[in-house]
């Protein structure tokens, strides 16, 4: 039953797209809105009631499939694998969607192709919802195209600007570059497992299709991610964010902030099982270069909605970063909290663009607090969760990937670097966070005309800023941990705790080939029977990276620290719980620390005046200007790239200029004088020549007989009387 | 006894000669006599033979009609002519050349 009402709720979306998408003009400008709104608020009550029934009695996972293609011999089914995992995410879709459709609806008032915004917007739900439901790579890869169509569309809605064109084309050719390996990692999947669907993948790669290949599996999961890597703005195909806020601040929301770019991470998260340990320390350096980097782009970036947009960036490369090292359920539940509120900030931000009438630049802004105080204490809210104060959202989720990130670091010593670049880009965070709030809502107002005409935005508006503020404080308190019971002989139960962590833990994947010992991996005999699973986990130490961050989850106040992602792994001797608890609490304590050093720093900057940030830039001159070119990306891409491909371009041209139509023209000119030869010469002089040389003959011949007939009797008397007189003389001669 | 040759040369004299007149003369009219010299050497023939060889009376018969035949000839031939006269106002034979080949 609930698989179906899943997919009703799946459909809604789309059916409001066709319904928008042939009677959009006609139902006009606040009703479209309001359509898509009401069926997308529909999808999400469904999906709501349906998560808490999830959570209440708790099946395993469900699976709905059809026949959809042949593929040679290979069946494709379109399938639906329903988890736990699947409905917090759809739930966290269409909840966050809710509140951005009610928003938009305010925000593209006037807008004249407000009716053919909310048809993207409902096609984008659908796809994304198909996402997150889809049982198969192929599934998920159809899907994943939508919603990078759908980007496409609505980077450039504004397509009159030039730059919002070029970033929707920059967006699309560099989720591209992803997609092309992640279509690869698919390829090979299939090839090597002949299966499509994740389940049938993991089955198979579990016995062992993939024995003695364990570098083709490593390149294959390194393929997969790279499509997460493109998707969700990774290092080193992170520019295209930045530029995508080029959209309407919605969309910004939406798709380049809660959702699509965290489908990256989700897909992660599902493929997880496949990664070997190389694999996932490749994905675990990703994500690290990836939150550091972007976390000192976003200090001195200037527009408000770039600072969201590398601050996206940065969170992506957390959860990244913690899927990396192993910390599964730290990673996913980190995307539903980074959803709430950076969801809500972008939304924060859009308010404040409309209240400024379009003014992006925070430098013109300051003390708005007195005009918008509900954006202001939302946007306050969300900074404060993703800045990781105590007991805020993002607070536990941080957290936890800190603790992920530090018990894989502690076993691995070599990878400190892995843990010390996320907790310097949590102070980071809190310090670009506050900035940007201090310098938008508070301080002095710096440009008075803006501040005199500065507004809050309307009820439409800031409803959905105060459902999601509500969601950024409070979702991390739904994360009720499961209990741990003791059941004797080292082993351990788990019971209760079907809060979001839990629920999250649930779907956690049961088998990995990174708990493996690795040798079998490499071995030729890859076949490990279930039962050498919780030896297997045990024994290596890349081979269990996880253990630890899942293991250790900050929890909500009153809880007892507990292992909360860890009620499918087999328990393990060298992880004792003690240490998990450890582990936790020096990440909170640390992960604290580096916010109030962040806080103060910036409290010390923007409150009391103490550093100036011109002075400070002019004393870190080369790396403010480093950092105010974002490390030179797009110039190195567009020199050598986009410089490449141009030459590449421009030697296809040559290449098709000289070879190519040289062969044509050469072969036509060819032919040409094949022609002039045959209709020349052989034509003209041949067979006219013929045909004329038998009229000519002809003719002259008659010519020549004609000058006897001269038409003098004479003439003709004197031809009768010689041609009598020969023939008597004949006669008179031969006989 | 004087035998049919001198007749016979006669007759080809006459033949000959008709001939050249008939090819060598332009007026109708002279052509005309040409023509009679010609059927005259035939009649001369004809009576020749009958006179001293084969076929009896027979050839002199033949001569009579010869002689008929040419009356009739020259009946046609000058209405011919005078027709000719009549249309290109001359008896010069080569301007009657317009069924020239």
């Amino acid at each position: 039953m609930m698989p179906y009402v899943f997919i009703v709720a799946w459909l809604l979306p789309l059916a409001g797209f066709v319904l928008l998408v042939f009677r959009g003009r006609r139902i006009g400008e606040p009703r479209s809105g309001y359509v898509a709104a009401g069926l997308m608020m529909t999808a999400a009550a469904i999906s709501l009631v349906c998560a808490i029934r999830w959570a209440i009695g708790h099946p395993d996972s469900l699976d709905v499939s059809a026949p959809w293609l042949q593929i040679g011999s290979q069946a494709v089914n379109f399938g639906v694998h329903i988890d736990s995992l699947t409905i917090v995410m759809f739930t966290m879709v269409t909840v966050v969607a809710s509140a951005i459709f009610v928003y938009s609806i305010g925000y593209m008032h006037g807008d004249p192709r407000f009716p053919r915004f909310f048809t993207y917007l409902s096609l984008f739900a659908f796809s994304m919802l198909g996402l997150v439901l889809s049982d198969s790579l192929i599934g998920l890869f159809v899907f994943w195209e939508l919603v990078g169509l759908c980007s496409y569309f609505l980077i450039g809605f504004w397509f009159e600007k030039p730059s919002a064109s070029n970033a929707a084309k920059k967006a699309f050719i560099v989720n591209r570059v992803g997609d092309f390996l992640f279509l690869i990692g698919i390829a090979v999947m299939l090839g090597t497992t002949g299966s499509v669907t994740l389940e049938g993948v993991f089955n198979q790669v579990r016995q062992g299709a993939f024995a003695g290949h364990g570098t083709l599996l490593t390149f294959a999961g390194i393929c997969l991610f790279f499509g997460a890597l493109g998707k969700s703005a990774q290092f080193p195909l992170h520019v295209w964010l930045p530029d995508a806020m080029e959209g309407p601040t919605p969309v910004s929301a939406l798709i380049h902030a809660a959702t699509m770019v965290a489908a990256g991470v989700y897909l992660v998260g599902r493929v997880f099982p496949i990664l070997t340990p190389t694999a996932l320390l490749f994905i675990a350096y990703i994500g690290a270069i990836t939150l550091i980097g972007s976390a000192l782009i976003a200090v001195v970036m200037t527009d408000i909605k770039r600072v969201l947009a590398y601050s996206t960036i940065s969170q992506l490369g957390y959860m990244i970063l913690a899927l990396g090292v192993g910390g599964w359920v730290a990673g996913l539940f980190h995307l539903i909290t980074h959803a709430c509120f950076k969801a809500l900030l972008f939304l924060g931000s859009g308010s404040v663009i409309h209240g400024c009438h379009g003014e992006q630049d925070i430098r013109k802004m300051g003390r708005l607090h007195s005009k918008m105080p509900i954006t202001s204490y939302t946007f306050l809210a969300a900074t404060l969760a993703i800045a990781g104060v105590p007991f805020l959202s993002g607070f536990y989720s941080k957290d936890a990937i800190l603790a992920s990130v530090l018990g894989f670091a502690s076993t691995h010593r070599s990878h400190a670097v892995l843990f010390i670049l996320p907790a310097v880009a949590a102070a980071l965070t809190a310090f670009y966070m506050l900035r940007l709030y201090l310098l938008t809502f508070r301080t002095t107002a710096r440009d008075e005309h803006v501040y005199a005409h500065a507004h809050e935005s309307p009820k439409v508006m800031w409803v959905p800023l105060a459902v999601l503020a509500v969601l950024s404080i409070g979702i991390g308190w739904f994360g009720r941990m499961p209990e741990r019971h003791s059941l004797g002989d080292g082993r351990y139960e788990y019971q209760g705790g079907r809060g979001l962590v839990g629920l999250i833990a649930d779907a956690q994947p049961r088998w990995a080939v990174s708990w493996q010992r690795e040798e079998s991996l490499s071995r030729d005999e890859g076949r490990v029977p279930p039962s050498d699973l919780s030896d297997g986990a045990a024994s290596t130490g890349l081979a269990r990276p996880g253990v630890h961050g899942q293991t250790s989850l900050p929890v909500p106040p009153s809880r007892r620290p507990q292992a909360a992602g860890a009620s499918r792994l087999p328990p393990t001797a060298s992880s004792p719980s003690h240490e998990e608890h450890g582990f936790h609490t020096q990440a909170t304590i640390i992960a604290t620390c580096a916010m109030l050093a962040g806080a103060f720093l910036a409290w010390l900057v923007y409150v009391r005046g103490v550093i100036s940030p011109a002075k400070a830039a002019q004393v870190l001159a080369p790396l403010h200007k480093l950092l105010l070119n974002k490390f030179y990306f797009d110039e190195l891409y567009r020199v050598t790239l986009v410089a490449g491909v141009l030459k590449l371009a421009s030697f296809g041209k040559w290449f098709d200029r000289v070879i190519l139509d040289g062969l044509a023209d050469g072969s036509a000119r060819w032919v040409v004088k094949t022609a002039f030869f045959s209709g020349l010469t052989l034509d003209n002089r041949g067979v006219d020549g013929l045909v004329n040389g038998v009229a000519k003959v002809a003719l002259t011949g008659g010519n020549i007989a004609r000058s006897g007939q001269t038409g003098r009797v004479r003439n003709y008397i004197l031809a009768v009387a010689t041609a009598g007189a020969t023939v008597i003389a004949l006669f008179v001669w031969i006989w | 006894m004087m035998g049919v040759t001198p007749y016979v040369i006669l007759s080809a004299i006459l033949l000959v000669l008709g001939l050249a007149i008939v090819i060598s003369k332009r007026n109708a009219i002279v052509m005309l006599i040409g023509v009679e010299f010609i059927l005259n050497a035939a009649a001369l023939n004809l009576v020749a033979f009958s006179r001293h060889g084969i076929g009896g009376l027979s050839g002199q018969t033949a001569a009579l009609f010869v002689i008929v035949i040419a009356a009739a000839e020259a009946v046609v031939a000058l209405a011919i002519f005078l027709n000719f006269y009549h249309r290109i106002a001359t008896v010069d034979i080569d301007r009657g050349d317009q069924l020239k080949g």
